[in-house]
């Protein structure tokens, strides 16, 4: 998907419009771009605006003129290159293994080959002119589309449905136009136009050196070659042409641009302001209890359009009690942890009415160091959350380093300790080890290590299994109860499992769509007990819990509404089966239960139908 | 080798040493390009239209001149003979003899590399220096979309001296600072300050396009998991990006530097043009305007050699910033 | 216009102009102009060339590089003044017939290791320039077709040359550099003399003291040299000389106005960049370019009819435009500074379209030219004039190496050739040389001319005895070849030398000889 970005809008509109000058202008302006005035080399005036050049004609209108023929040019060389390049890169994966090795060893060679040489001296081999200019271009950067396209197809070879499709048979053609080039296509898109304006200044610079366009033919490189000849007695000869030259390649940069940037999903949006929790009015705050640790009171998290993804989530948790997020992926559970541990995305802002940890505000200018060493996180990947470029030592012991003044050796000692109390064997060696050379287990397990070593108050963890295999998801939430309850260590716990959250947490909020739609204690949610239809769907649609035996989990149907859709009532009303006719319409109200609340109409009525 | 990448954890207990595989696939791949490169360049310089013997006879030479000519030069052979002296000669260390001014090659070479490889170092120095800081902090400042003015100013002067041909500006260069000015040498080779101009014309552009790199990268590194992970641990600025992010920006950077200063070994012919730099770039154009294979077939080498020598060396840089790399076959 | 490509081959080159060099005294790009006011000793002239020299060899030399080591290192018998006329070079004094001439050496000459240059020596070096062997391009120019007997007579200094057939041309051709005299120390070993300076083996006003290939040459004044040309302006001739490889004209002309050379050579419209501020400007043309025809079967050029409308097409003021318009219009195969050139408009056919397109109308016509020259541009002028006139034209542009291979060894297909003379010699028997004889292989004649008349016309002007029956025989040759339009004269392309402040140098037949370059004070 290509967004349109203001950058990639304005350099295909400028491209466009040359690409039209380039179809037009030879009808137009070819009398004047040739017609011999005898005024031989002239300055600029009204009659010539840019002068003439030596054999007297009208620079502007040559420029001009020239604009098709260079940019025909220009597309030519660019596409032998892409698909010279493209062509080996990609041929080169779908062959076998033996092919492989050998298509690799040629890639190396022609990257090795000298580009501009070989530019020229297929310009010397096909004589000078338009086509060796062409051919000489796009052999000499097809190298270049060869390294890049063979890169990327390793990796998107490497992967599972492209190894699945090749065992299954799947012909080489069909895994390249199925599989290989659609995802390797964006960046492919990106050396393109960087190709492009890469071939429109080195065609310019074989007619430098003569080995460019002949006469008669011309184009911008060897107008601005002999404009450059009269630099001192008319600048204007060479200024159009050069302008010409350099505005088409910022053009075609600013495309690139644009493509590398939408290919980019991280940099998704127009963006205005950090994530700095800011606070405001706000609705009334729920009692917080003596012991609370870390106290949330309305807190909101938007994007820069407005739209809010956390929509006022009041909650707490109290010293040593492990509370849990559950929810669909898009609920805002992991926002609203990254919140409390201010280390939101850039594109988003927070604000709440109160975001304190004990007496830390997180609100206000919190001190680095408290923030080190109070709040410890561990992360969803352990894979990606590492630095892959420095050693496990270095990664685990640099809050103690910096934050606590502790010597390195010290450190160290410290965090083999930690390795080695959350079951990391061999833990010296581990902590020389780079992180890729761990398996996925040791890396979470080296990770909540490594967040836990500082001693935190409270410890969050954002999906901290959703990346493991189940039995090392159990062994890492048996560490967290550990820690929990060696520590004393409240825990903020994330996860899109209702399963995870019941066997490790003390509380549990469910989030659904930006808001909490239920809090419960984890007794009530064993048991059964939840109130909020959502909350029994999610249930339901977990088999260890609450199905019987041999009878398949329900789904829930339909999905959750995008955040900028979301009604002013209940969210979920669209696929609740008890939605009444206002829910959506009108918010919620809290029903209270003895070890909670849940937000929910139907529930609302149920009691007050009771009641009466 | 992507899979090969995934079991490196593995692999690395098993192996002795990564760096010993590495190199080793190295050597080989060394071999194959020199022989590739010899028999190639042997074949196209065959293929340029155009008589030597009678390109360096002069217009009034006759024909008996010619033939002459074209006898001392070993012309008259069958080109299978030419072509197995020419390789004899190679494993000699022979690189031959330039046909036009009958000099060893060798010494054409040494003449020249040493100026072309002084203005393509300092370059890519500059390059490096310039490019990397500045697309760094970049795209630090510009994060998360903010400061529109900074980043579109950026772009624009960026893309602006990126798109320039590198001649005219040589040329403006030459016009402001030596002719205008009386700064600088306007062209030669004798003084340091005579360096200053090429240098820059060189840099400016190549500096542009790799700064936009740095950015783009930097901009991806920065949103990485582990330099989120990094900001937990809550490091000063330059902590945070010179450990965090550089190190990762730089294997993509390296790559491209690498391939940049292979690049413009044998590819600052114009500047060298424009500033009569007596390098190896417009010897060569020399060599295929006059037909001057053994030059032409020994530029290639020697620059082809380079080129896979700095690229060998690139890789032992990023196996150094990042061990995984060592284990992929090809290069990253 | 001419446009100095970074490289030019030797071939054409008509950059090879600007290989005649220029100077600079300053002694470094950034100091200003020091240059020898006081005309002191360790004066310094710079001066620049814009490729590398082929060949240390005077014989052997093709490009103007070439010419101007030869020039500076190894003196000729005799040298052209500014007006071509033979002045004494090592000889004093001769007696010249077209049969041959004996030379009488100046006294005390010597070699650069300071032994005396006898009569033998210079004999022998003559030998060695004459024997086919050597494969000097310049030897027919002096010699003419046949192998001359060339003695010495050391008591009496003198040295005899007789020729195997009468050549008029004998005193010019020896006055060029490929008849330079080279000392017996350096015809001991040709190869080494091919290969760099050799001690002692010069005859020269200067000796090359250093040797930077590609780069530049350091050529230092021998002292009390005997043998300097009459004609060098005014000023001190300087100790040293120094010439740099310049590729680029503009380059070299940035050069000249920061004080880094004291003398460049200028094709293109740099030179309007000297009109003022005290540089010397002087002009003169170097490539003459004219059409020549493939007359062989099958070709439209074997056909009078053809031959006559191509002429009638082409507009010599036109075509003289391309180039700037301050060349000449020829009336011949080269301009009117040549001896014996006729400027007779009435022996060339007169331009007229539209009788040219009667003719012309549809007929095929591939024209290949070389691009060494102004880009070609003056290749695109007769294509689109032949256009005008309804031909089918096809052009191609080549560089000097394939233009050589494909027209002048005539291996390619062509029809058709812009030829850009570059007459070094600055004759008319230069360019004739081209137009008469067996074709390629054997011989010169690449279009395949069997103009008998233009052939007796030439021989007779090598045999003439003096120079008005030189002029004639040479009357009667332009006459039979422009009345078969065997070649359509266009102009030639001028060529600017610039001198820096304190410069001067003498302009020798369209190049200036860098022995006479001159530090004014």
């Amino acid at each position: 998907m290509i967004r349109w970005t203001k950058g990639l809008v304005l350099g295909l509109a400028g491209l466009a419009l040359i690409v039209l000058v380039g179809v037009v202008a030879p009808f137009v302006w070819d009398e004047a771009a040739t017609r011999l005035t005898g005024a031989a080399r002239e300055g600029m005036s009204a009659a010539h605006p840019l002068g003439t050049d030596a054999l007297g004609r009208d620079v502007l209108a040559r420029t001009l003129v020239a604009t098709r023929l260079t940019l025909v040019l220009t597309a030519l060389a660019t596409l032998i290159a892409a698909v010279l390049g493209i062509g080996l890169g990609t041929a080169v994966w779908v062959s076998g293994a033996r092919v492989r090795e050998v298509g690799l060893r040629l890639i190396d060679v022609m990257v090795s080959y000298p580009a501009v040489i070989l530019a020229l001296v297929v310009a010397a081999i096909l004589g000078a002119g338009g086509p060796a200019a062409v051919v000489a271009i796009g052999v000499a950067w097809s190298p270049a589309f060869a390294r890049l396209t063979a890169n990327l197809a390793a990796s998107v070879a490497g992967r599972d449905h492209v190894a699945t499709a090749r065992l299954l048979g799947v012909p080489p053609s069909r895994i390249l136009t199925r599989h290989l080039l659609p995802n390797i296509a964006e960046p492919l898109l990106v050396l393109i136009s960087v190709c492009f304006a890469g071939t429109l200044t080195a065609l310019s610079g074989l007619s430098f050196i003569g080995l460019g366009v002949q006469p008669p033919a011309y184009d911008w490189g060897s107008l601005l070659d002999t404009g450059l000849e009269a630099l001192y007695t008319n600048p204007g000869e060479a200024l159009g042409p050069a302008i010409a030259i350099t505005l088409t390649g910022v053009l075609a940069g600013f495309v690139g641009d644009g493509l590398a940037e939408s290919a980019d999903p991280r940099r998704a949006g127009p963006l205005r302001r950090t994530g700095k929790a800011v606070s405001r009015a706000a609705a009334p705050a729920p009692e917080v209890p003596q012991d609370a640790l870390l106290v949330a009171e309305d807190l909101r998290v938007s994007r820069p359009d407005g739209v809010e993804l956390v929509a006022g989530v009041s909650f707490t948790v109290r010293r040593g009690e492990i509370v849990g997020i559950v929810g669909e992926s898009g609920s805002g559970k992991s926002l609203t942890a990254m919140a409390v541990a201010r280390l939101l995305p850039d594109q988003v802002r927070a604000e709440a009415a109160v975001l304190r940890l004990d007496d830390l505000d997180l609100l206000g200018p919190a001190p680095d160091r408290r923030l080190a060493l109070e709040i410890g996180v561990v992360y969803q990947d352990p894979a990606a959350s590492f630095n892959p470029g420095l050693r496990m030592g270095g990664q685990i012991t640099e809050v103690l380093r910096r934050h606590r003044g502790t010597g390195r050796a010290e450190a160290r000692r410290r965090a083999v300790e930690a390795l080695e109390s959350v079951g990391v064997t061999r833990p010296e060696a581990r902590l020389r080890q780079y992180p890729h050379e761990l398996s996925g287990g040791l890396r979470q397990r080296a990770m909540i290590a490594s967040a836990v070593l500082p001693g935190p108050r409270l410890l969050v963890a954002d999906e901290p299994t959703t990346a493991l295999d189940v039995t090392v998801q159990a062994e890492v939430l048996a560490l967290v109860k550990e820690i929990n309850e060696r520590d004393g260590t409240a825990v903020l716990f994330i996860s899109h499992d209702i399963g995870v959250i019941a066997t490790l947490c003390h509380r549990v909020l469910v989030m659904y769509a930006g808001r909490v739609v239920e809090e419960l204690t984890v007794a009530d949610l064993r048991e059964g007990r939840a109130r909020h239809p959502y909350t029994r769907a999610l249930l339901a649609a977990t088999p260890r819990l609450t199905g019987p035996a041999g009878e398949p989990p329900a789904t829930i149907p339909g999905r959750p509404p995008a955040p900028a859709e979301r009604p002013s009532g209940c969210a979920f009303a669209a696929r609740c089966a008890e939605a009444l006719p206002h829910c959506a319409a009108e918010p919620a109200p809290p029903v209270p239960s003895p070890g909670g609340w849940a937000a929910c109409h139907a529930l609302a009525t149920k009691v007050s139908e009771g009641a009466s | 080798m992507a899979g090969t990448a995934t079991r490196a954890g593995a692999a690395a207990v098993r192996r002795p040493h990564p760096w010993l595989g590495f190199l080793l696939r190295r050597l080989g791949g060394l071999a194959a390009v020199l022989v590739t490169l010899v028999v190639v360049t042997f074949g196209m310089v065959q293929l340029i239209p155009g008589d030597p013997a009678r390109a360096l006879a002069g217009q009034s030479a006759t024909e008996e001149q010619v033939t002459l000519l074209r006898h001392e030069l070993g012309l008259d052979r069958p080109q299978a003979e030419q072509f197995g002296s020419y390789a004899a000669g190679l494993l000699r260390g022979d690189l031959g003899t330039s046909f036009q001014t009958g000099e060893p090659v060798a010494e054409v070479l040494a003449g020249r590399l040493p100026f072309t490889a002084e203005l393509a170092f300092l370059a890519i120095a500059v390059v490096l220096v310039v490019a990397v800081p500045l697309g760094l902090t970049v795209a630090v400042l510009t994060r998360g979309g903010r400061r529109r003015r900074l980043d579109t100013g950026f772009t624009f002067v960026t893309g602006l001296l990126g798109a320039a041909p590198e001649y005219v500006l040589g040329t403006l260069l030459v016009l402001i600072f030596a002719i205008r000015l009386g700064a600088l040498p306007a062209a030669g080779a004798e003084t340091l300050s005579a360096l200053i101009l090429p240098v820059a014309a060189v840099a400016l552009p190549t500096s542009c396009v790799l700064a936009r790199i740095v950015r783009r990268e930097a901009a991806v590194v920065l949103g990485q998991d582990y330099l989120r992970a990094a900001r937990g641990h809550r490091l000063p600025a330059l902590v945070l990006y010179g450990r965090h992010a550089l190190p990762n920006l730089l294997t993509g950077t390296l790559t491209m530097g690498g391939l940049m200063l292979a690049g413009l070994l044998g590819g600052t012919v114009i500047v060298e043009s424009v500033f009569a730099w007596p390098g190896l770039g417009t010897r060569v154009v020399e060599a295929i305007l006059n037909r001057d294979y053994p030059v032409i077939q020994g530029t290639v080498l020697v620059l082809g050699l380079l080129a896979t020598l700095l690229n060998t060396l690139v890789d032992i840089l990023l196996g150094l910033l990042d061990p995984r790399t060592l284990t992929a076959r090809s290069h990253p | 216009m001419i446009r100095p490509r970074p490289a030019v081959p030797a071939a054409v080159a008509v950059s090879a102009v600007l290989t005649l060099a220029a100077c600079t005294t300053s002694a470094g790009p950034g100091a200003g102009p020091t240059s020898g006011r006081d005309g002191t000793a360790g004066a310094v002239f710079r001066f620049a060339a814009t490729s590398d020299a082929n060949t240390f060899d005077p014989a052997k030399g093709t490009a103007a590089t070439d010419y101007s080591l030869a020039r500076l290192q190894y003196a000729t018998l005799v040298n052209r003044d500014t007006g071509n006329k033979i002045i004494p070079g090592l000889a004093e004094t001769w007696d010249a017939t077209p049969a041959g001439a004996t030379f009488t050496l100046r006294k005390g000459l010597t070699c650069t290791d300071g032994k005396p240059l006898t009569a033998s020596a210079v004999a022998g070096s003559l030998r060695r320039f004459a024997d086919p062997k050597t494969g000097s391009s310049g030897v027919v120019f002096a010699f003419g077709p046949g192998a001359p007997t060339i003695t010495a007579d050391d008591q009496a200094g003198t040295v005899t040359v007789t020729l195997a057939q009468p050549w008029s041309d004998l005193l010019v051709g020896l006055s060029l550099t490929n008849a330079g005299i080279v000392c017996p120390a350096g015809l001991a070993d040709p190869q080494a003399l091919a290969r760099g300076p050799v001690a002692g083996a010069g005859t020269g006003p200067y000796v090359l003291a250093d040797v930077q290939r590609g780069r530049s040459y350091t050529f230092t004044l021998r002292e009390g040299y005997p043998a300097f040309p009459a004609y060098a302006p005014q000023g001190t001739p300087p100790a040293q000389l120094k010439l740099s490889v310049l590729a680029n004209e503009s380059t070299a002309a940035n050069q000249l106005s920061t004080g880094g050379l004291d003398y460049v050579a200028l094709t293109g419209p740099d030179a309007a960049r000297f009109t003022q501020g005290g540089y010397t400007l002087k002009t003169a043309p170097l490539p003459r370019m004219f059409v020549v025809f493939n007359q062989r079967e099958g070709h439209p050029g074997a056909d009078p009819k053809i031959r006559k409308a191509v002429a009638q097409a082409l507009d010599p003021q036109a075509f003289n435009k391309v180039f700037g318009g301050k060349g000449e219009a020829m009336k011949s195969w080269s301009d009117s500074t040549s001896e014996c050139a006729s400027t007779d408009a009435a022996l060339v056919t007169a331009t007229d379209p539209a009788a040219a397109k009667q003719v012309l109308a549809g007929v095929k016509i591939r024209l290949t030219g070389t691009n060494g020259v102004a880009n070609g541009s003056g290749n695109a002028y007769v294509q689109e004039a032949l256009r005008a006139a309804g031909a089918d034209v096809t052009l191609r542009n080549v560089d000097n190496a394939t233009w050589a291979s494909d027209v002048l060894a005539d291996k390619g297909e062509w029809d058709l050739t812009v030829m850009a003379h570059l007459n070094f010699a600055g004759t008319l028997t230069s360019g004739a040389l081209l137009l008469t004889g067996p074709p390629p292989p054997r011989g010169r004649n690449f279009g395949d001319l069997r103009n008998d008349a233009f052939t007796a016309g030439m021989g007779k002007a090598m045999a003439a005895a003096d120079p008005a029956a030189k002029c004639a025989g040479w009357a009667e040759a332009q006459q039979a070849l422009l009345g078969r339009n065997d070649v359509v004269p266009l102009a030639t392309v001028p060529v600017a030398f610039v001198y820096g402040k304190n410069a001067d140098g003498a302009v020798v037949n369209g190049t200036p000889d860098p022995t006479t370059f001159r530090i004014k004070g």
